[in-house]
């Protein structure tokens, strides 16, 4: 290449750097998105594998049934005993509320207790992995020190030592934040407790039996099986197993039907899903517009294009000019997209960190993926500069050096459009006209500008849905009653027994109604030919459907007091296949003579209620006593009296120490399922920073270029006296007519996308909560606006060039 | 209509300084014809920018439609071109997103003036009248001019400034322009006509002649005012 060639592309570049900049900018937004969050997504697939891996969670979790303990040892002894289990360990796990109030603000929360052996020689099943602070002492110590974990300790924003209460009596020292498999992701409690609500603190297992009270007993057994040891098999020998232990019951699950695990496991790929979609439209968005600019800029050199093939260039030298431009766009879109990438990695990696505590995150450079976007980046700018140069060179060389009035013009469609009869004066209909003067170009503009602003629709659609879900399930749980608590036992108590007496009558607490919560395996009676039926665990309430307080509202069908039947959830009867006046068949802990049992019975459907979370279910609270329990309640629900806050309630009753559990606001149990969510609104709101900027990056480039191409026009509108705020209005107008047509497409096309991705995408991720579709129409009308000001307004950069234009130079030149 | 009195222009090219005009003196009255004629790089065009206050001169005075154009600001420039004066260019400048019968439209729209005619029938004067709703790059050169010439008449403004408006043209259409040009003087309007062609000048009462920034010479052309008929180039 010679000294020459050089120094023109310098020039080129030089006059042009804005647009190369915008142009790379756009191409670095598509790039980085897509290797950004893929990246993402590779690193917690690698920190989910090694995290399990180094705090070897279970394959079998045993926990004794009912609230009762064993003697230490006896699950134990029972482990030894069957073949196939590798490694084991004996725990205490047990519920007491927590008061870790600090420095005066009030925190009661939800506390679970886990004992087990911490000792480096233990066998370390469901290690419990220090993240900050200071290793257990090995020995008792006067105070007794525990664990925190670390999602409620960052939640909260608890320093590594401090000082909480256990159960209204025990005092406790936490001297570090530490998490463990079960608790990497908080949703427990069919998702009532999250990282807000739910203090989990690790201790060795005398401590724990200290705090509890339950000295030399266990409840709970982790073990992890042997490799190619029949899994179903150990569960049932486990069961069964359970008759020598003197009355108790075992029920295992399985790692599988962990939620922590479930939860992060399948998140990644599920949120994937989604991240591809995005970045894939944003990538065509990019593509389009880069084609689009790099086009433009070609056949602005058209003319020159012509001159050089006129003086006999040969086609490559002449094609090299544009090629490099090509070449200059792909280079700095990839340094951008990098940078891009990584900063959008990073925000999104401390957004997915506060959900999810993995102990070991590890984010090494994703090579592969960067690599495969930035071929792609850096092919498309390249290809986009081919098709204009071909078009250019293919034309005879008098046409190119041919002056405007010979020289042709337009597309096919234009002739036709361009002739329909527009109101208002000469210069009003001009921005329309040049739109139709060249539709190729404002059909690439107008398709970035849509995929765009459907990404935005169906980012802020998504958000709204998640809030409508569950300010909407909120809703149906509180009725009338905002400040509605609930309040759990630890065991079944009678409902005239001095445990629930004392919640019901105490003077802190007005409407109060006692319940029954139990969980049941659900499924339809019949279910459909060949399809595999569903059944699901549902928390199943007995509530007084007579209330005067509160019953679940019934969408479909009707509450039938007194009477047998069940009302189900919205999403789990679709998910069943079942309506109402069907049967599902109901696997429930039955109470006979005493004793626990398990039994099956069928159920009519008699109404559908509207909260979103499907694992709610309701019966009639007199049917109690069909399964056993008549009489019996581990759940009051209220309201604080008058003159009370929610947190004294917390503390009178829990101060009395009989058997409470747990009181937290109804509304606050679920909102804690929101958090799951929460990170995907991270990201979401991180994408639709992006896509505001992509938007006003091609409104700039799209200005930035009709300016530099219609100087001649412009002079001549300035030679007739037109002020040059008229010429920028109608730069405006001609991006405001895009606009409002990418509006109405991008709407369309974003709300399709939005069905597509909270019907059919989010149900995989989520698969417990039927998400009420919504749109906020005031918000996304602002968004769209937003938009729409960014086009009107980007003219006034470029604008500057209109107003310091030389008319008589731009007046004299050809084309 | 037009007074220009020892009117300068320089350009700075680099360390160069350029003398585009080396002191003009001219007025032309309303009604008044005339050819501007010089050779390539003598003045003419940037004497046609200054009288139409597209470039200031770098000294002198300069008064066109009784406004002195030295003392006007920015806005009051703009409103003089809407307003008093029209250009007709040698490569037309039609808007190429407007039709014919918009393009003059537009002329109309700018001045606010409605006494010229509609632009239909404004581009039936010009010969058009069949060709009002072709798009610019649907019209050969001459047509392009006459819609050219068309929509600066549209303005109804008092001064027409034509600079080389047959440059593109071949005779017999160039001929037919310069008489519609040489008509408008007859509505009492100034009309100043830039060319390198010395034949063309022949048709003018008046020939402002050029050279080096300066006018060597005004007045009837050399011979006397020869009919467009007898005009061979
Ligand atoms: N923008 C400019 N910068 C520098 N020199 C200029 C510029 N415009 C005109 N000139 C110079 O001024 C002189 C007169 O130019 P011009 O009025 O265009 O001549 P004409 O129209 O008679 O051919 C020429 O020498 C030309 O090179
Ligand atoms: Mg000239």
């Amino acid at each position: 290449m010679s000294l020459l060639r050089l120094r023109w592309m310098w020039r080129d570049a030089r006059r042009r750097w804005l647009q190369i900049v915008g142009i790379s900018f756009t191409l670095a937004i598509g790039i980085g998105l897509f290797a950004g969050l893929s990246s993402v997504t590779e690193w917690r697939l690698l920190a989910i594998d090694k995290s399990f891996d180094v705090t070897k969670m279970y394959d079998l979790r045993a926990t004794v049934t009912g609230g009762s303990d064993v003697p230490a040892g006896s699950l134990a002894r029972i482990a030894s005993d069957i073949d196939g289990i590798a490694e084991f360990n004996e725990r205490l796990v047990f519920d007491s509320q927590v008061d870790a109030t600090l420095d005066g603000e009030e925190l009661l929360v939800h506390g679970r207790i886990v004992g087990m052996d911490l000792s480096a020689s233990g066998s370390l099943v469901n290690d419990v992995y220090l993240l900050e602070g200071d290793e257990l002492p090995s020995s008792r110590t006067a105070t007794p020190q525990v664990l925190i974990d670390k999602n409620f300790a960052a939640f909260w924003g608890l320093p590594t030592n401090g000082h909480i209460t256990v159960g209204g009596d025990v005092e406790v020292n936490y001297v570090g934040h530490a998490v463990s498999p079960e608790y990497f992701l908080i949703v427990e409690g069919n998702g009532s407790l999250g990282k807000s609500n739910l203090a989990v603190l690790f201790a060795p297992l005398e401590v724990a039996q200290d705090i509890s009270g339950r000295r030399g007993a266990v409840n709970d057994l982790v073990l992890t099986l042997e490799p190619g040891a029949d899994i179903e098999e150990v569960r049932q020998q486990l069961v069964d197993a359970a008759a020598s232990l003197d009355g108790a019951l075992l029920s295992v699950i399985t790692r599988d039907e962990t939620p922590s695990y479930t939860g992060l496991i399948g998140a990644p790929e599920t949120q994937q899903g989604i991240y591809d979609v995005m970045s894939l439209l944003l990538f065509v968005g990019a593509a389009f517009a880069t084609l689009n600019f790099a086009a433009r800029m070609v056949e602005a050199q058209r003319r020159e294009i012509g001159a050089s093939m006129a003086i006999g260039e040969h086609l490559r030298s002449i094609a090299i000019r544009p090629l490099l431009m090509g070449l200059q766009i792909g280079i700095l879109g990839m340094i951008l997209g990098v940078v891009v990438g990584y900063a959008i990695s990073l925000q999104t990696v401390s957004v997915v960190q506060n959900i999810e505590r993995l102990p070991i995150f590890e984010q090494p450079f994703q090579w592969a993926i960067y690599a495969q976007a930035l071929a792609i980046g850096f092919a498309v700018p390249i290809l986009a500069v081919f098709w204009p140069v071909f078009r250019a060179v293919r034309v005879r060389p008098v046409d190119a050096i041919r002056s405007g009035h010979l020289a042709s013009r337009g597309g096919s469609l234009s002739p036709v459009i361009s002739r329909i009869p527009l109101p208002g004066r000469s210069l009003e209909r001009m921005p329309f006209r040049n739109l139709m003067r060249a539709p190729r170009r404002t059909f690439l503009t107008l398709l970035t500008f849509t995929m765009s602003l459907a990404i935005m629709f169906s980012m802020l659609g998504l958000a709204s849905t998640f809030t409508t879900t569950f300010d909407e399930g909120s809703k149906e749980l509180l009725g009338d009653e905002p400040d509605r608590f609930t309040v759990q036992f630890d065991s079944l108590y009678p409902v005239e027994g001095p445990q629930v007496q004392d919640v019901v009558t105490n003077p802190k607490v007005r409407l109060a109604e006692t319940s029954l919560v139990l969980g049941a395996s659900v499924g339809a009676a019949t279910p459909d030919e060949g399809a595999e039926p569903t059944r699901l665990d549902l928390a199943v309430r007995f509530v007084d459907f007579g209330s005067a307080v509160w019953t679940p509202t019934a969408t479909q069908g009707t509450l039938r007091a007194g009477e047998p039947g069940i009302v189900l959830a919205d999403k789990a009867a679709r998910d069943f296949g079942v309506e109402v006046g069907d049967e599902v068949m109901v696997t429930h802990p039955a109470l006979v003579d005493g004793a626990f049992t398990y039994s099956t019975r069928t159920m009519p459907v008699t109404a559908i209620h509207p909260h979103p979370l499907r694992l709610n279910a309701y019966i009639d609270l007199t049917q109690a006593a069909t399964w056993g329990f008549g009489g019996l309640a581990n759940t009051v629900t209220g309201a604080p009296a008058e003159g009370s806050s929610l947190n004294d309630v917390k503390r009178a009753l829990f101060g009395s120490g009989k058997g409470v559990a747990l009181v937290q606001g109804l509304d606050d149990s679920f909102r804690s399922v929101e958090d799951s969510l929460a990170q995907s609104q991270g990201v979401f709101l991180i994408t639709r920073i992006f896509v505001i900027f992509l938007v006003m990056l091609i409104a700039f480039n799209t200005a930035n270029i009709n300016v530099d191409e219609r100087r001649r026009d412009h002079a001549t509108m300035f030679a007739y006296g037109i002020p040059v705020r008229r010429v920028i209005a109608n730069l405006s107008m001609e991006g405001l007519l895009m606009g409002v047509v990418a509006v109405v497409l991008g709407g369309l096309f974003g709300y399709a996308l939005l069905l597509w991705m909270a019907l059919f995408l989010m149900p995989t991720a989520v698969p417990d909560v039927g998400m009420i579709v919504s749109v906020r129409w005031w918000e996304m009308a602002a968004s769209f606006i937003a938009a729409l000001a960014a086009i009107a307004l980007a003219p006034m950069f470029p604008g500057r060039k209109l107003k310091k234009m030389f008319i008589p130079g731009q007046l004299r030149m050809m084309e | 209509m037009i007074d220009l009195e020892g009117v300068t222009k320089h350009y700075e090219v680099g360390p160069v300084l350029v003398t585009a005009l080396a002191g003009i003196d001219l007025h032309v009255d309303a009604g008044e014809f005339v050819v501007v004629l010089g050779a390539s790089g003598s003045g003419k065009t940037t004497t046609l920018n200054i009288i139409g206050a597209l470039d200031t001169p770098s000294s002198g005075k300069v008064t066109v439609g009784g406004r002195d154009l030295l003392a006007s600001s920015r806005g009051e420039l703009f409103a003089l071109r809407r307003e008093t004066v029209s250009f007709i260019f040698q490569s037309f400048n039609l808007f190429p997103g407007l039709t014919a019968t918009e393009n003059v439209e537009f002329g109309m729209d700018v001045s606010g003036r409605k006494g010229a005619g509609s632009p239909a029938e404004l581009l039936d004067s010009v010969g058009l009248g069949h060709r009002l709703g072709h798009f610019p790059h649907e019209l050969s050169g001459g047509e392009q001019q006459r819609v050219a010439i068309a929509r600066a008449l549209a303005t109804g403004n008092p001064v027409l400034l034509a600079d080389e408006p047959t440059g593109e043209l071949d005779f017999k259409t160039g001929a037919q322009i310069l008489e519609l040009l040489a008509e408008q003087a007859n509505q009492d309007r100034a009309v100043l006509v830039v060319t390198h062609n010395r034949e063309i000048s022949r048709m003018a009462d008046r020939v402002v002649e050029m050279s080096s920034g300066q006018i060597i010479s005004d007045g009837p052309p050399e011979g006397g005012k020869t009919p467009l008929s007898e005009l061979r180039w």
